[in-house]
Protein backbone atom coordinates (compact mmCIF):
# COMPACT_ATOMS: atom_id res chain seq x y z
CA UNK A 1 0.00 0.00 0.00
CA UNK A 2 2.97 2.43 1.15
CA UNK A 3 4.56 1.60 -1.52
CA UNK A 4 2.02 2.54 -4.57
CA UNK A 5 1.56 5.68 -2.68
CA UNK A 6 5.29 6.69 -2.34
CA UNK A 7 5.75 5.98 -6.07
CA UNK A 8 2.89 7.15 -7.89
CA UNK A 9 3.59 10.40 -5.70
CA UNK A 10 7.19 10.15 -6.33
CA UNK A 11 6.30 10.00 -10.06
CA UNK A 12 3.83 13.04 -9.76
CA UNK A 13 5.78 15.08 -7.61
CA UNK A 14 8.77 14.40 -9.62
CA UNK A 15 9.58 18.41 -11.27
CA UNK A 16 10.11 18.40 -14.90
CA UNK A 17 13.05 17.80 -16.57
CA UNK A 18 15.35 20.05 -18.16
CA UNK A 19 14.19 21.19 -21.56
CA UNK A 20 16.04 19.58 -24.56
CA UNK A 21 17.56 16.31 -24.07
CA UNK A 22 21.16 15.02 -24.49
CA UNK A 23 22.60 11.53 -24.03
CA UNK A 24 24.39 12.01 -21.17
CA UNK A 25 24.74 9.67 -18.21
CA UNK A 26 22.73 11.56 -15.68
CA UNK A 27 19.95 12.35 -18.08
CA UNK A 28 19.82 8.88 -19.19
CA UNK A 29 20.02 7.16 -16.07
CA UNK A 30 17.49 9.56 -14.73
CA UNK A 31 15.38 8.26 -17.81
CA UNK A 32 15.44 4.96 -16.54
CA UNK A 33 14.10 5.64 -13.23
CA UNK A 34 11.34 7.44 -15.19
CA UNK A 35 10.31 4.26 -17.35
CA UNK A 36 10.91 2.11 -14.01
CA UNK A 37 8.47 4.62 -12.78
CA UNK A 38 6.21 4.11 -15.96
CA UNK A 39 6.68 0.08 -15.85
CA UNK A 40 5.59 -0.22 -12.10
CA UNK A 41 2.71 1.71 -12.38
CA UNK A 42 1.50 -0.36 -15.39
CA UNK A 43 2.40 -3.46 -13.74
CA UNK A 44 0.13 -2.87 -10.91
CA UNK A 45 -2.78 -1.22 -13.20
CA UNK A 46 -1.92 -5.08 -15.00
CA UNK A 47 -2.88 -7.41 -12.00
CA UNK A 48 -6.55 -7.08 -10.96
CA UNK A 49 -6.16 -8.85 -7.42
CA UNK A 50 -4.98 -6.15 -5.31
CA UNK A 51 -2.43 -7.42 -3.12
CA UNK A 52 -0.92 -9.74 -5.57
CA UNK A 53 -0.56 -5.99 -7.57
CA UNK A 54 1.23 -5.01 -4.50
CA UNK A 55 3.69 -8.38 -3.88
CA UNK A 56 4.63 -7.76 -7.72
CA UNK A 57 4.94 -4.32 -8.05
CA UNK A 58 6.94 -4.59 -4.32
CA UNK A 59 9.46 -6.61 -5.92
CA UNK A 60 10.18 -4.43 -9.27
CA UNK A 61 10.36 -1.35 -6.52
CA UNK A 62 13.41 -3.50 -4.88
CA UNK A 63 15.16 -4.36 -8.42
CA UNK A 64 14.51 -0.63 -9.13
CA UNK A 65 16.38 0.90 -6.27
CA UNK A 66 19.67 -0.74 -7.83
CA UNK A 67 19.43 2.85 -10.35
CA UNK A 68 19.04 4.90 -7.43
CA UNK A 69 22.88 4.87 -6.55
CA UNK A 70 23.68 4.37 -10.55
CA UNK A 71 22.24 8.24 -10.75
CA UNK A 72 23.77 9.97 -8.08
CA UNK A 73 27.78 8.34 -8.82
CA UNK A 74 26.47 8.85 -12.40
CA UNK A 75 28.46 12.08 -12.91
CA UNK A 76 31.46 10.82 -11.77
CA UNK A 77 31.61 7.37 -13.45
CA UNK A 78 31.42 8.74 -16.73
CA UNK A 79 32.31 12.56 -16.25
CA UNK A 80 29.74 13.29 -19.63
CA UNK A 81 28.18 16.39 -19.64
CA UNK A 82 26.35 16.97 -16.90
CA UNK A 83 28.76 18.78 -14.07
CA UNK A 84 29.51 17.33 -11.10
CA UNK A 85 28.02 18.02 -7.69
CA UNK A 86 28.29 22.33 -7.22
CA UNK A 87 27.51 22.00 -3.31
CA UNK A 88 28.84 19.73 -0.30
CA UNK A 89 29.31 18.85 2.62
CA UNK A 90 32.82 18.64 2.99
CA UNK A 91 33.91 21.66 1.03
CA UNK A 92 33.03 25.54 0.97
CA UNK A 93 30.17 25.70 -1.76
CA UNK A 94 31.14 26.73 -5.60
CA UNK A 95 27.81 28.61 -6.32
CA UNK A 96 26.80 32.38 -4.94
CA UNK A 97 25.09 32.73 -1.89
CA UNK A 98 21.72 34.10 -2.71
CA UNK A 99 21.46 30.98 -4.96
CA UNK A 100 22.33 28.84 -2.49
CA UNK A 101 20.01 29.91 -0.40
CA UNK A 102 17.46 30.03 -2.86
CA UNK A 103 18.14 26.85 -3.44
CA UNK A 104 17.85 25.57 0.12
CA UNK A 105 14.30 26.83 0.49
CA UNK A 106 13.35 25.35 -2.64
CA UNK A 107 14.49 22.34 -1.96
CA UNK A 108 13.16 22.14 1.80
CA UNK A 109 9.81 23.21 0.03
CA UNK A 110 9.97 20.58 -2.25
CA UNK A 111 10.41 17.64 0.36
CA UNK A 112 8.11 19.04 2.46
CA UNK A 113 5.12 19.02 -0.45
CA UNK A 114 6.35 15.37 -1.46
CA UNK A 115 6.00 14.38 1.82
CA UNK A 116 2.45 15.90 2.60
CA UNK A 117 1.15 14.45 -0.58
CA UNK A 118 2.56 10.95 0.04
CA UNK A 119 0.78 10.69 3.30
CA UNK A 120 -2.24 12.20 1.79
CA UNK A 121 -2.17 9.82 -0.78
CA UNK A 122 -1.77 6.97 2.02
CA UNK A 123 -4.72 8.23 4.13
CA UNK A 124 -6.74 8.02 0.73
CA UNK A 125 -5.61 4.67 -0.42
CA UNK A 126 -6.03 3.23 2.74
CA UNK A 127 -10.08 4.38 3.01
CA UNK A 128 -10.33 2.84 -0.42
CA UNK A 129 -9.27 -0.20 1.25
CA UNK A 130 -11.17 -0.17 4.01
CA UNK A 131 -14.18 1.03 3.17
CA UNK A 132 -16.39 -2.40 3.37
CA UNK A 133 -15.14 -1.90 7.26
CA UNK A 134 -17.20 -0.73 10.41
CA UNK A 135 -14.49 1.92 11.32
CA UNK A 136 -14.27 3.76 7.52
CA UNK A 137 -18.06 3.80 7.81
CA UNK A 138 -18.00 5.34 10.74
CA UNK A 139 -15.20 7.89 9.37
CA UNK A 140 -16.90 8.63 6.24
CA UNK A 141 -20.20 9.52 7.95
CA UNK A 142 -20.00 13.28 8.71
CA UNK A 143 -21.78 14.49 12.12
CA UNK A 144 -23.86 16.73 9.40
CA UNK A 145 -25.28 13.70 7.59
CA UNK A 146 -25.86 11.17 10.35
CA UNK A 147 -28.81 11.82 12.45
CA UNK A 148 -27.58 12.04 15.94
CA UNK A 149 -30.24 9.15 16.82
CA UNK A 150 -26.94 6.44 17.20
CA UNK A 151 -24.32 8.24 19.34
CA UNK A 152 -21.74 6.15 18.60
CA UNK A 153 -21.71 6.97 15.38
CA UNK A 154 -20.37 10.49 16.34
CA UNK A 155 -17.36 8.99 18.50
CA UNK A 156 -15.00 9.30 15.54
CA UNK A 157 -16.53 11.22 12.96
CA UNK A 158 -14.82 13.96 12.96
CA UNK A 159 -13.86 16.03 9.43
CA UNK A 160 -10.84 14.56 8.03
CA UNK B 1 22.29 41.30 -5.34
CA UNK B 2 20.75 40.67 -8.04
CA UNK B 3 17.99 43.58 -8.98
CA UNK B 4 16.31 44.57 -11.77
CA UNK B 5 15.62 47.90 -13.34
CA UNK B 6 12.56 46.79 -15.52
CA UNK B 7 9.50 44.29 -16.00
CA UNK B 8 10.53 43.42 -18.93
CA UNK B 9 14.45 42.89 -17.34
CA UNK B 10 12.56 41.25 -14.76
CA UNK B 11 10.69 38.61 -17.49
CA UNK B 12 13.82 38.08 -19.45
CA UNK B 13 15.86 36.82 -16.31
CA UNK B 14 19.12 37.85 -17.92
CA UNK B 15 18.60 35.44 -20.52
CA UNK B 16 17.34 32.66 -18.70
CA UNK B 17 13.55 33.33 -18.91
CA UNK B 18 12.12 30.44 -20.31
CA UNK B 19 13.88 28.36 -17.94
CA UNK B 20 12.79 29.95 -14.89
CA UNK B 21 9.23 30.95 -15.99
CA UNK B 22 8.69 27.66 -17.51
CA UNK B 23 10.18 25.54 -14.53
CA UNK B 24 8.05 27.66 -11.92
CA UNK B 25 4.74 27.15 -14.02
CA UNK B 26 5.18 23.16 -15.06
CA UNK B 27 6.10 22.86 -11.09
CA UNK B 28 2.77 25.01 -10.11
CA UNK B 29 0.46 23.04 -12.77
CA UNK B 30 1.56 19.65 -11.72
CA UNK B 31 0.78 21.09 -7.49
CA UNK B 32 -2.19 22.27 -8.84
CA UNK B 33 -3.70 18.91 -10.66
CA UNK B 34 -2.19 16.32 -8.14
CA UNK B 35 -4.15 18.02 -5.06
CA UNK B 36 -7.19 18.63 -7.40
CA UNK B 37 -6.82 14.81 -8.33
CA UNK B 38 -6.67 13.90 -4.88
CA UNK B 39 -9.59 16.07 -3.70
CA UNK B 40 -11.75 14.31 -6.52
CA UNK B 41 -10.83 10.98 -5.85
CA UNK B 42 -11.31 11.55 -2.04
CA UNK B 43 -14.78 13.10 -2.65
CA UNK B 44 -15.91 9.68 -4.72
CA UNK B 45 -15.03 7.85 -1.58
CA UNK B 46 -18.26 10.29 0.02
Amino acid sequence: MTFIALWTGALWGKPTWGTWWVWDARLTSELILLFLYLGFLSLHAAIDDERRADRATAVLALVGVVNVPIIYFSVQWWNTLHQGASVSLSSAPSIATPMLAGMLVMSAAVWCYCIAVVLARVRLIILERERHTSWVERELRTPRTTPPSDPTSLVSGGSS
Amino acid sequence: MIYWHSWSEFIHMGGYGGYVWGSLGIMALVMVAEVWQIRTRRRRLG
